[in-house]
């Protein structure tokens, strides 16, 4: 359930600083390249093309949002995350089914029609205050029992998966502009756009007190140990979950809980050096290394 | 002749003012078709819901400003605020970003001539005494070097466009000019509302304009400093541009202080932090020269700093915009720019001037005194709209009332014709139509060691009234989102 709330999240956030970033962006970056940057995070490219659809903002707005036969979309984690809450209906608070239970069908009564009229913007602002809302309640009408524990591991778990999967698509979107006159500039709207779809665009000017750049982004957005969205405050978190429903100190080699602390210590000991060297490589074995232990965890704790 | 719609529907053009959507005889002008073919299509009930999301949406950024009053705390007011933007073509703007280029460069040149070799003024070509008995003129800054030259690192040019079409500077805002954060705050509604229209204008961006104003800040940190610590200074939460200073703090990411945050000691700058005290390089102050520092100037100051203008003399640390520019943006000061430009850089000046009168000027305040109904008459040394008189709105009572001011002080007034600044479509609430409104703009530069940089578009404000030629904010003036557009 956490995994399924925290990916509509990221989507929608991502989804609205591009819709802004399109308006801003330079005319020699192509609005194309900027709907298939969204498709690329959302993990929805290689099924948009399938679908013929014409590659236009409202329509891949609506693939990645509403389209309930992409398994990426923002309702079918919708759906998963309401049949889960189900499921768990005895374990769980009634605010907080109420809360899950509203935003279904808020995304379920959404047709084309009314999408179209509410725009991206509103629906993502919406998107996003329902998580608002069910997070406040997870936190605060639950108790903080093993339940809610996993429901914790699942959303560090997305979160990191997310946040390194932007960083790999404004890797490849950088990578991709020409060096000509306006690099700087565009560099500098792919990585406010980066900082922005994480929200951590006031913070990190906030921790640095400089203009920001590509390297300041990576680390703040990896390194940082109190930033929510960190990579690094993330395993950290995924850590101490593990830890406090095994309620052991000491964990078996190649145990679940081992491979996650292994995790935790190899990239929060890596100096930003080190990362800008080979950046995308750094980031795609991040990603191997999360989905295995999301693969462990999911082993270990939800398949009986 | 246009077929007129909608809020529109009782649209009158009046042939006198350069309208910048309509032609006299009623077509619209090109480059405001689309857009046009949008708001023609809103009934009142639409335009009303979508002028209702923008208010609102303005209202939750916190889009406000103060106005002085009798009580302790201020009025705060929500910055009003109109949907239908104003639209200037990349190549009519150019000569306009060119022309503010030209203009701050050569000013620069003239703050350094005058507090240094004073050449110009040896040369004869800005009478010295103009210079020594303006109020704004600081002998404290005779032989100080700013770090990179610069005196001017932000500036907000008010722009008119005149009847004949043409652009003319009203006056160039050299000291602590205020604005910038609506534009931002502007836009982040507009694009929220109008995606579709930005996508099809090409409409410039404005969203990198507090990261180029960091940059600039940073650039011109003392010497030797590589990481400079840089601080907004604002004289607190009553002052009627709090909402500027604390958004810009917040945009660049620094930190916003008041004057008692800071200390002096051996002439070095810190910030008073809960981890102890730590050194300030550069003061982004948004305190007027005379309050920045009650050991120098107005001694009975809580704003300022004890102690800063030693620790600037000495290098220590920089203020921006620097102490006495304002000198350069007196309005009798403003008459001689087209000459300050010529004598620095051999050019002719891209942007008019206004034609303007020297009331300390024995010929020219008789002109003045005996055209007072034809002219407007402003104080030198105020901002805001304030003491400024139109004379064909005056009584003749008020009109010998003020000619006795300009007896009394000549040196402090000047005199210009009444303009006729262009109208544009704005709505009017009460009316419920649009209606011509009269507007100007002012347009933001900024200049670091390594650039000079002109926002894109600037703030379009817009006299609510009818007829009013004031735009001021503090006078009833709103906003309008100003797009410099590529493609129409």
């Amino acid at each position: 359930m956490g995994r399924y709330l925290e990916r509509t999240e990221h989507i929608s956030r991502f989804a609205q600083a591009h819709y802004f970033f399109s308006i801003d962006a330079p005319r020699s970056i192509k609005k194309e390249h900027i709907l298939e940057s969204v498709l690329n995070m959302a993990g929805s490219y290689v099924e948009y093309i399938g679908s013929q659809n014409k590659m236009e903002t409202m329509e891949v707005a609506r693939f990645i949002g509403l389209d309930e036969f992409n398994s990426s979309s923002i309702k079918y984690s919708v759906v998963k995350a309401r049949e889960n809450a189900r499921g768990a209906k005895d374990s769980i608070s009634s605010e907080l089914w109420e809360s899950i239970n509203t935003y279904y069908h808020y995304i379920n009564s959404m047709d084309a029609a009314k999408f179209e009229e509410i725009g991206i913007y509103e629906f993502s602002k919406k998107i996003l205050e329902f998580n608002s809302v069910i997070n406040g309640n997870i936190d605060n009408s639950l108790l903080h029992d093993e339940a809610w524990l996993i429901i914790h591991l699942g959303q560090h778990i997305e979160r990191t998966t997310q946040v390194i999967r932007m960083i790999v698509t404004k890797i490849n979107d950088i990578n991709r502009i020409p060096k000509k006159e306006y690099y700087n500039m565009l560099e500098l709207f792919e990585n406010v756009n980066l900082l922005k779809s994480t929200e951590a665009y006031d913070m990190s000017k906030i921790f640095y007190r400089e203009v920001p750049n590509v390297s300041h982004s990576l680390e703040f957005l990896t390194l940082n140990r109190n930033f929510p969205k960190s990579v690094v405050y993330n395993l950290r978190h995924i850590e101490n979950c593990l830890l406090r429903i095994t309620n052991v100190s000491k964990h078996e080699t190649n145990s679940l809980e081992f491979y996650a602390s292994k995790l935790l210590c190899s990239v929060q000991y890596t100096m930003i050096q080190e990362i800008e060297k080979e950046p995308l490589a750094f980031y795609h074995d991040l990603l191997n290394k999360v989905a295995k232990l999301a693969d462990m965890l999911e082993t270990k704790y939800l398949q009986y | 002749m246009e077929i007129q719609t909608g809020i529109f529907n009782s649209y009158k053009i009046d042939p006198a003012h350069f309208d910048e959507a309509w032609t006299s005889k009623g077509d619209i002008r090109v480059h405001y078709k689309h857009l046009m073919e949008t708001f023609k299509s809103l009934d009142f009930e639409e335009y009303n819901k979508i002028n209702e999301i923008a208010k609102t949406n303005l209202f939750y950024q916190g889009v406000t400003f103060n106005v002085y009053s009798e009580k302790a705390e201020g009025v705060e007011r929500l910055f009003p605020f109109d949907l239908f933007p104003r639209m200037i073509p990349s190549d009519e703007w150019q000569t306009i970003e060119t022309g503010i280029k030209q203009r701050n460069k050569a000013i620069n040149l003239f703050l350094w001539d005058i507090y240094h070799d004073q050449k110009i003024l040896k040369d004869k070509i800005v009478p010295s005494e103009l210079l020594f008995s303006s109020q704004f003129y600081k002998k404290e800054m005779i032989g100080i070097n700013p770090p990179g030259g610069i005196y001017i690192h932000i500036t907000g040019t008010d722009i008119i466009k005149h009847n004949d079409g043409k652009y003319y500077v009203l006056e160039d805002n050299l000291r602590c000019p205020s604005g910038v954060s609506y534009v931002l705050s502007n836009r982040e509604t507009m694009k929220k509302i109008f995606f579709n229209l930005f996508s099809r204008y090409h409409v410039k961006p404005v969203m990198q304009y507090t990261e180029k104003l960091l940059s600039t800040i940073r650039s011109v940190a003392p010497d030797r400093i590589d990481n400079p610590t840089c601080v907004v200074l604002t004289p607190g939460t009553y002052n009627s541009a709090y909402f500027e200073h604390s958004f810009l703090a917040h945009q660049m990411g620094i930190q916003l202080v008041e004057g008692r945050d800071l200390f002096v000691e051996k002439n070095f700058v810190y910030m008073k932090t809960i981890s102890g005290p730590k050194r300030v390089d550069v003061v982004y102050r948004r305190v007027d020269d005379d309050f920045i520092d009650p050991l120098v100037f107005n001694p009975k100051s809580v704003l300022g700093v004890p102690g800063l203008m030693a620790a600037y003399q000495a290098g220590n640390v920089n203020i921006i915009n620097a102490p006495g520019t304002g000198v350069a943006d007196d309005k009798a000061v403003y008459t001689y720019v087209p000459d300050i430009i010529k004598y620095y850089l051999g050019e002719e000046p891209i942007l008019n001037n206004v034609p303007t009168y020297r009331c300390e000027r024995p010929d020219e305040m008789k002109y003045v005194l005996e055209n007072m109904h034809n002219l407007v008459v402003k104080p030198v040394d105020e901002s805001g709209g304030y003491g400024v008189f139109i004379g064909n709105r005056k009584t003749k009572e008020e009109i010998e009332e003020y000619k006795k001011l300009i007896h009394d002080n000549p040196r402090k007034y000047i005199a210009q014709p009444i303009m006729s600044l262009s109208v544009l479509s704005t709505y009017i609430e009460d009316a419920k139509e649009s209606e011509q409104r009269h507007i100007d703009l002012r347009a933001f530069a900024l200049m670091g060691k390594d650039e000079t940089y002109v926002l894109d578009g600037g703030l379009t404000r817009v006299a609510l009234s009818k007829g009013n030629l004031i735009v001021n904010s503090s006078q009833g003036g709103g906003s309008k989102d100003t797009w410099v557009i590529e493609n129409y």
